[in-house]
């Protein structure tokens, strides 16, 4: 009986310490401005060497599931994103948070994270063959238009100026083709400045945009008489569950679409949590009826975005399992560990180490669980230690944080200068109404889209970006996403 | 919300403009290797020349809305910077960077507390609380960067 073997391999002390460790480790991670869950598995790969293989993927599991998560915690009390899965939506916590439901905005992240995540593991369980060979479809005219999609989205998805909107865009695709060309390695723009050559690594920017400018504009409004306070109000932990509940029911569609669109992303190679947290959000705010609480304290847009981080983790290792091809950064780790201990990924995996998989997928389900008792504990003490923190102890810590954070990621201080460059920058921005989410995913999708371009314009010219059935459909389903309003007015008009 | 400082857009519209038009002369150092669609060139150059075009437009909306701003007002004068609002947040900006500097020199220990207490003191903590605070944050950030995590936090002359 493989099911009783599978929970006695899973009950065993040595994992249920290895994943509570591990839990707060990731929770620990996640909530650390600048440190991402990759950074954070492959801290773990040593303990793994000398670890049985259930225990070192189930250390793993738990960390990235919890790390993801996590990453809401400082989105929504100091608006930077703790993992770049939750830059999607930071301004939307944030915004709650000064609205007094910091709290809440966690909770239904809480909840969304969960549900998603089970999703996800669900979608692994069940469909793995299927979203493997679906996945493994795409080409790079395909992935071009995919990325087009996800960056055409982000622009819809903003308010303001289109101009401005334009510009935002473009200004973060030009800055992350600093340093050498993706294909044929040819410096660029780096105006004769040698660390530029290796390009500009995302974090810090993030960091940057999102911490150091509220640094910035506290300091600056302080000056001014403008005291920037965070109402301290508090929820009960079965308030914040129910609460989480009741919004995931009142857009039962959003958290649908949004945990499906993290399993599909994750399933790509390549495509992490973090564009499947972008691009659920920007199709939520393209089909909402409230658009203009996007940005504002949306708990529609947070919880289409966070269900999609979640539930792409369990899509990322379908891929992995299947074809031996990592999902996202952490399941690129998870298949050395997995060659560290002589198991080969690949479609007879499921037979040869059912045992194994089986015990993986449960543990998937439990770390998932795990994300509602520890998320709430989370809420409760750092909720209460960041909304009664005054200013002249907050506004220290999270400038240090920023510039130890954006150190950490390699040791180099040309990083922290990035980070205030981007602080500056990312302060201007949100005054002259450039909004930043454009922005920042033009940086962490521009090298993808010109090595797409490039790859497909060499393998048959213009002419190899339409001639595939599966690029036509998304060619169309840009166009529908462009002229969804349009339609929209011109249907409600004819009515 | 207090009153903004009017021309910010406008000047912002043109420093996005003198960027452009750097990185439009930066781009043409590009090796091209003989490659033209598709080449090392190709991709930073039609973004460039589209946020060049996007500059322009945004300099003539906003050079337009702060004209007729300065037509409206009564003096007609270009309304100057406020130095007392400005100067802390260039305090920050200027303490964060010399901080990048010093460090390695002087190590963790000193520039950390040296930054944090100046940043508490600015937001009017008591002095006293401003050295406990400075003194707590250092050693937090010691605790989770280099103990935790084994962060090589910059030693300096002084070993710590």
């Amino acid at each position: 009986m493989v099911g009783i073997d599978v929970i006695y391999d899973i009950l065993t002390p040595k994992i249920i310490i290895t994943m509570l460790l591990t839990s707060f480790y990731g929770l620990f991670i996640g909530a650390m401005p600048g440190l991402t869950a990759t950074m954070a598995a492959a801290l773990l790969v040593p303990f793994a060497f000398w670890l049985d293989p259930l225990t070192a993927l189930s250390m793993i599991i738990v960390m990235d599931v919890l790390a993801i998560w996590a990453g809401d915690v400082p989105a929504a009390f100091v608006r930077i994103p703790g993992t770049p899965a939750s830059a999607a939506y930071t301004d939307d916590m944030y915004e709650l948070t000064k609205k007094g439901r910091g709290q809440i905005a966690l909770s239904i992240s809480l909840l969304g994270s969960t549900l998603g995540g089970l999703i996800g593991v669900f979608a692994l369980i069940l469909f793995s063959p299927e979203l493997a060979r679906f996945a493994i479809n795409f080409s790079s005219s395909e992935f071009f238009w995919l990325v087009i999609f996800g960056l055409i989205s982000s622009v819809l998805a903003v308010r303001g100026s289109v101009i401005k909107r334009m510009t935002s865009l473009i200004l973060g695709l030009l800055i992350s083709l600093i340093g050498f060309d993706p294909v044929f390695y040819s410096s660029r723009l780096t105006f004769g400045i040698p660390e530029l050559e290796g390009g500009l690594s995302y974090i810090p920017i993030l960091i940057g945009v999102f911490g150091m400018s509220e640094v910035i504009r506290r300091v600056y409004y302080k000056t001014r008489g403008v005291t920037i306070t965070l109402p301290p109000t508090e929820f009960k932990a079965l308030e914040l569950i129910a609460t989480g509940f009741s919004t995931i029911r009142k857009y039962f569609t959003r958290f649908i679409t949004g945990s499906i669109i993290g399993v599909i992303i994750g399933a790509l190679p390549g495509a992490g949590a973090d564009i499947a947290a972008w691009l659920s959000y920007n199709i939520s705010y393209r089909f909402s009826k409230n658009k203009d609480e996007y940005g504002k304290g949306s708990e529609e847009g947070i919880l289409a975005a966070t269900s999609a981080n979640n539930a792409s983790l369990g899509g990322a290792w379908i891929p992995s399992l299947v074809f031996g091809i990592p999902g996202d950064s952490v399941t690129a780790i998870v298949l050395g560990v997995m060659m560290m201990k002589a198991i080969i990924p690949g479609p007879r995996i499921f037979v040869e180490q059912g045992r194994l998989i089986t015990s993986l997928f449960i543990i998937f389900l439990i770390a998932n669980i795990l994300i509602i008792p520890l998320g709430i504990l989370t809420i409760k003490t750092l909720g209460r230690l960041f909304l009664r923190t005054p200013d002249y102890l907050l506004v220290p810590t999270i400038l240090l944080f920023c510039i130890v954070g954006s150190y950490a990621v390699d040791f180099t201080f040309f990083n922290v200068v990035v980070m205030i460059l981007f602080g500056v920058i990312g302060f201007f921005m949100d005054r002259y109404g450039f909004p930043i989410p454009p922005m920042i995913l033009g940086i962490i999708l521009g090298k993808m889209l010109e090595t797409y371009f490039v790859m497909t314009f060499m393998k048959g010219g213009i002419i190899a970006f339409f001639n595939r059935p599966l690029s036509l459909v998304l060619i169309i389903l840009i166009i529908f996403v462009i002229l969804t309003p349009k339609l929209g007015k011109v249907v409600i008009g004819r009515r | 919300m207090v009153d903004e400082f009017k021309p910010g857009s406008f000047f912002f519209s043109i420093f996005l403009l003198i960027i452009s038009v750097l990185l439009l002369r930066e781009s043409f150092k590009i090796n091209t290797l003989g490659i033209g669609w598709g080449g090392p060139r190709f991709f930073p150059q039609a973004l460039i020349t589209f946020l060049l075009l996007l500059s322009i437009i945004l300099v003539v909306v906003e050079g337009g809305k702060f004209f007729k701003y300065l037509t409206l007002s009564r003096n007609n004068r270009v309304p100057s910077v406020r130095w007392g609002e400005v100067l802390p947040v260039i305090l920050v900006l200027v303490a964060s960077l010399i901080y990048v500097l010093v460090i390695k020199i002087v190590g963790y220990f000193i520039t950390t507390f040296t930054l944090s207490f100046i940043v508490s003191l600015m937001f009017r903590a008591r002095v006293l609380d401003a050295l406990l605070i400075a003194t707590v944050i250092t050693l937090s950030i010691w605790f989770l960067f280099k103990v935790l995590l084994s962060v090589p936090l910059p030693e300096g002359m002084f070993g710590w």
